[in-house]
């Protein structure tokens, strides 16, 4: 009866949230969207794992996660057998959906200097102030930057506009190509801050302790704001500035050294940042450590470089080389030193070298389940984000990968990364694992067929007097096997024909008939 | 009924595969993975992390320094066959027949022992700039913020006998920033530099730098000398109006930091060259009632050392380096002579990350030029600066109770012969003659280990990138805007150079 009620409510939830503002130009189409993945190991978060699990989704959220559940009737059910299910990615620190600023350049040393700010409007006096920033306000999604973070796994990331010393507002998105209404999950969701005065034109600040001091000096002038100066008239930079420190407050270091002095000028006002690293903090990890703060650590760990000829080599210095061979090391020493920490794939040249710098990351001492805690709930928690992302619960977000093996193995392949109930294929093949024996009968004579290598790149052969290796190629369910078997041409066959659940079968012709 | 589709021979196969049996897979685990000789680092970590580091935080041991030639730079001038007893940091006893069982033995047998050297005038172990140019006045900007405790020039100037060194803002604007006393305590973090409970002082400047005339389109004020003289008295009265602003006041960083010279509770080091310029900046703070407690470059300061003398100044500059640009072209060697003689206390500072590694060369050429005593030279790389830095209470001479600062050298820390063989900071020895020759060994081995590991990476066919060359920024006083200049130009001008290390 209690289940009853409940599903009514569900229903009833539902009925309510289907509607929307938007006309169709189109007949209506309203979708459930509810699947059942059943069969599979479900990862639900980075400490439980559930072992031949369902995982039920509908309307773009989580409905069920058990070992136990029964199917809805109206379910499209996906075996997935052998399957590890986990929640998509959390990226913290992100410009995903907004327009790169490209800094203009400046009047020059012996220009003339721009004393005040260019930018129009009732803000405040320094154009690398942008604490007005609100980047819900100009976010757009971008397909083709969203499929690259989806790719390695990405489900929400937190996106800003990465320009200036206070960056304005944050807001938490999902990697779904759907409309912008329906991608933000939380508009405001933190503040940033960085020691960069980006595209600002504006002569001050020209060095670093500039930087470090416009921003001391914009919190004293924020506090004295809220008294309503008449000499200051409005000043919406300071406003909002007052107003974002309500949310969680993230400093872009990108540098141990940084990092420190990030914290410090938080100190100084009672504020505790959230600091993006540079990932070179392993060289200072205790005075990291000291700063209380929590991290986002990118992977972006160097080449190595071409130092061959030994005139090359002259040039390259110590510390850079050091640093090449000690980067992977970064994360793990965070985690042995017990900092709490968010993973981003932020400041990677190529993005999609992501996977694999987490993989040296985890070879040098990071672990699996801290590695993902790092992708999931970690930033979820630093963002008030938890209750919607970040782990594998019932009414959460439907956001999950689907892998061929745990996702952070060497081979694992994953095959599909669904943001809130869509649908993502990253890779097609393999996801029904063929490998294993067969006795394949052609014209009713038996031959041992065996299928190995990898599931999404399977080979195959015939086992017998002369092993003989099979021509396979699959597309979807359609295979073709050529077996030539060299010295016995009696027996060489081109068979095509369709996969099944454990039998295939088809029609061919021998070789020799080759048109 | 089944069509067939075969047209020629028509041999049709019909075939069934049917599974017997899945293949287990082994479920493999990143760390499972064989070890191979790319995944292990044994590399480690150091403080800097360069070749010149330390592997451990280095802590402070009693050291005594046996039967050497000690400069005390105090009434008991120089002593020969001295011991000199350093306890905890400090210096604990100087005499003759020394003996402390816990301590370490050091011969100075035909050695010269001398306080520390004190460089009042330098730009080293800065980042991001030490000129913030964007205003004629930005006292709020602190280089306390920015310092860079893995600069390799702190090694290199400890390898000169350096034991603290004032960073100060550069000479772009009329009132710079706050400037930080350091102690070059290599391996520190940036706040363990700070040369604790010093007072705050603050770099101003005059002349050409300030007034940046030389840009057809410079509109920042001031353009003329004259201007100058009224950024300052502006500063000033702001400053005077913003002290009697009742409570409520938005804090002004700016302004705090005037008042504080206000109070003589900040102390003004000044860029200055020439008399007329001086005379003007004494007038400026005459009227506000404070003292420009140090001219720093002062190349005409013979000429009014009378004048500095009554205000209450002291001088720091170059020994002979002059001709540089047309506001220097009065220099003479004889100053720093000339203005010792008119009763002022005179420092000999480098301005220079170079110059700073000989630093008591440059006293020593007083001695050729004039003549002024070895110690009243050497002092102007010591005791003096200490004094117009307002520490002579703790460094700048061998005391007992004082700071152990000291610089064990090979011969007459005035001779061109002499080597710092070892430099102690707060009685921890920071640079070793021999252990840097330990240090380099490593370092060529440690090069060919890791360039050995990259070739490696590229025959087991990793994406590499070309080498890259690692360069060093330097800061000088007069510069700014680092990033507007080509690279080949910052070269050119010394802002960056290659390291290596």
């Amino acid at each position: 009866m209690v289940i009853f009620l409940l599903s009514l409510l569900m229903l009833q939830a539902w009925q309510v949230k289907a509607q929307s503002t938007f006309p169709v130009n189109d007949v209506a189409n309203p979708k459930e969207g509810c699947y059942a993945f059943i069969n599979a190991t479900i990862v639900t978060n980075a400490q439980t794992t559930l072992q031949n699990a369902m995982l039920v989704i509908r309307k773009g959220k989580i409905e069920a996660v058990d070992a136990k559940v029964t199917v809805p009737k109206d379910a499209v059910v996906v075996d997935c057998k052998g399957k590890y299910i986990y929640p998509s990615f959390i990226d913290m620190y992100s410009d995903y959906g907004t327009e790169i600023v490209q800094r203009s350049a400046g009047s020059g040393f012996r220009g003339a200097s721009q004393m005040l700010s260019n930018t129009k409007g009732a803000y405040g006096w320094n154009q690398a102030i942008r604490s007005e920033t609100d980047v819900a306000k100009t976010f757009s999604v971008n397909d083709a930057k969203a499929k690259e973070l989806r790719a390695i796994g990405f489900g929400t990331v937190l996106t800003h506009q990465m320009d200036g010393i206070s960056r304005g507002t944050c807001a938490v998105v999902t990697l779904a190509t759907e409309k912008e209404n329906m991608v933000m999950l939380k508009e405001k969701a933190a503040a940033s801050y960085s020691f960069n005065k980006g595209s600002s034109t504006q002569d001050y600040p020209t060095s670093l302790m500039g930087c470090i001091a416009l921003l001391r000096q914009n919190f004293l002038d924020a506090q004295w704001y809220k008294t309503k100066p008449a000499t200051e008239g409005t000043n919406l930079s300071l406003q909002a500035f007052l107003d974002n420190q309500a949310l969680p407050q993230i400093f872009e270091g990108n540098d141990k050294w940084n990092d420190l002095r990030a914290d410090k000028v938080g100190d100084e006002f009672g504020v505790q940042y959230v600091i993006k690293a540079g990932g070179n903090e392993y060289q200072r990890i205790n005075e990291v450590k000291a700063t209380n703060a929590s991290f986002i650590i990118p992977l972006n760990f160097p080449q190595a470089m071409d130092v061959e000829d030994p005139a090359d080599a002259r040039f390259v210095s110590l510390a850079d080389m050091k640093h090449w061979e000690m980067a992977p090391t970064n994360p793990a020493a965070f985690e042995k030193a017990n900092i709490n920490f968010a993973l981003t794939a932020n400041g990677l040249k190529e993005i999609n070298t992501f996977l694999s710098n987490l993989r040296k990351a985890i070879q040098q001492g990071l672990s699996e389940p801290k590695a993902l805690k790092a992708l999931t709930e970690t930033p979820a928690t630093l963002l008030g984000m938890y209750g919607k992302v970040g782990s594998l619960e019932a009414g959460k977000l439907a956001n999950f990968l689907i892998a061929s093996a745990p996702v952070f193995s060497d081979k694992a392949v994953v095959y599909q990364n669904w943001i809130q109930g869509n649908k993502y294929t990253l890779k097609a093949d393999g996801w029904k694992d063929i490998r294993g024996n067969y006795t394949l009968m052609i014209n009713n004579e038996p031959h041992t067929l065996s299928i190995k290598g990898e599931a999404s790149k399977p080979s195959a052969e015939i086992i017998g007097k002369d092993t003989t290796k099979v021509d396979l190629t699959i597309k979807d369910k359609l295979v073709l096997m050529v077996i030539d078997y060299k010295k016995d041409s009696a027996h060489d066959a081109r068979l095509n024909g369709i996969i099944g659940d454990d039998s295939w079968s088809g029609t061919g012709k021998p070789l020799a008939e080759t048109c | 009924m089944e069509r067939n589709r075969e047209t020629i021979g028509g041999n049709l196969l019909n075939w069934t595969a049917t599974k017997t049996a899945n293949q287990v897979v082994p479920v493999d685990s990143v760390k499972k993975k064989k070890a191979d000789s790319l995944v292990i680092v044994s590399g480690t970590i150091t403080y800097p992390f360069n070749g010149y580091g330390f592997t451990e935080t280095p802590k402070w041991q009693n050291i005594l320094i046996k039967n050497a030639t000690i400069w005390t730079n105090e009434k008991d001038g120089i002593l020969s066959n001295t011991d000199v007893l350093i306890k905890n940091g400090k210096i604990a006893a100087i005499g003759k027949n020394l003996s402390d069982a816990a301590a370490r033995i050091i011969d100075g047998t035909g050695k010269h022992l001398s306080a520390g050297i004190i460089d009042e005038h330098s730009h080293i172990a800065g980042t991001g700039g030490i000129n913030e140019c964007s205003q004629s006045v930005t006292s709020e900007v602190r280089i306390a913020d920015v310092l860079d405790p893995e600069d390799i020039d702190i090694y290199r100037q400890l390898s000169g006998g350096v034991t603290s060194s004032h960073i100060l803002h550069g000479s772009c604007n009329t009132i710079g920033g706050q400037t930080q006393l350091i102690k070059l305590r290599w391996g520190a973090a940036a706040e363990q530099l700070k040369f604790a409970n010093a007072d705050g002082f603050i770099k101003f400047a005059l002349g050409e730098n300030v007034k940046r005339s030389y840009g057809q389109s410079n509109n920042r004020f001031p353009d003329t000398r004259m201007g100058v003289e009224q950024v300052l008295t502006d500063a000033f009265t702001r400053a005077r109006d913003y002290e009697k602003m009742a409570s409520g006041k938005r804090r002004d960083l700016e302004l705090d930091a005037l008042v504080e010279i206000l109070n003589k509770k900040r102390f003004i080091t000044c860029h200055s060259y020439v008399q007329s310029e001086i005379t003007s900046m004494i007038r400026a703070a005459d009227k506000f009632g404070f003292t420009v407690n140090t001219f720093t470059h002062i190349l005409e300061g013979y000429k009014v050392a009378d004048k500095m003398k009554v205000h209450g100044s002291n001088a720091s500059t170059f020994s002979d380096w002059w001709s540089y640009k047309m506001e220097v072209v009065d220099a003479i060697p004889q100053n720093a002579y000339l203005m010792q003689q008119a009763g002022l206390n005179v420092a000999i500072n480098s301005d220079d990350p170079e110059m700073a590694r000989r630093l008591n060369q440059e006293a020593a050429k007083s001695v050729k030029y004039t003549s002024m005593s070895e110690e009243d030279a050497l002092k102007m790389v010591t005791l003096n600066p200490a004094a117009m830095l307002h520490v002579a209470d703790r460094t700048g001479s061998i005391k007992t109770g004082k700071d152990a600062d000291l610089v064990l050298w090979s011969d007459n820390p005035l001779s061109i012969y002499a080597r710092a063989e070892k430099t102690i900071v707060d009685g921890i020895v920071y640079y070793d003659i021999e252990k840097d020759k330990l240090l380099r060994a490593g370092i060529a081995k440690e090069r060919a280990r890791l360039i050995q590991k990259m070739n490696g990476a590229k025959k087991g066919g990793e994406k590499m990138s070309p080498p890259s060359p690692s360069y060093k920024e330097r800061n000088y006083c007069e510069e700014d805007h680092h990033d507007e200049k080509t690279f080949w130009g910052r070269i050119n001008e010394r802002q960056i150079s290659l390291d290596n290390q």
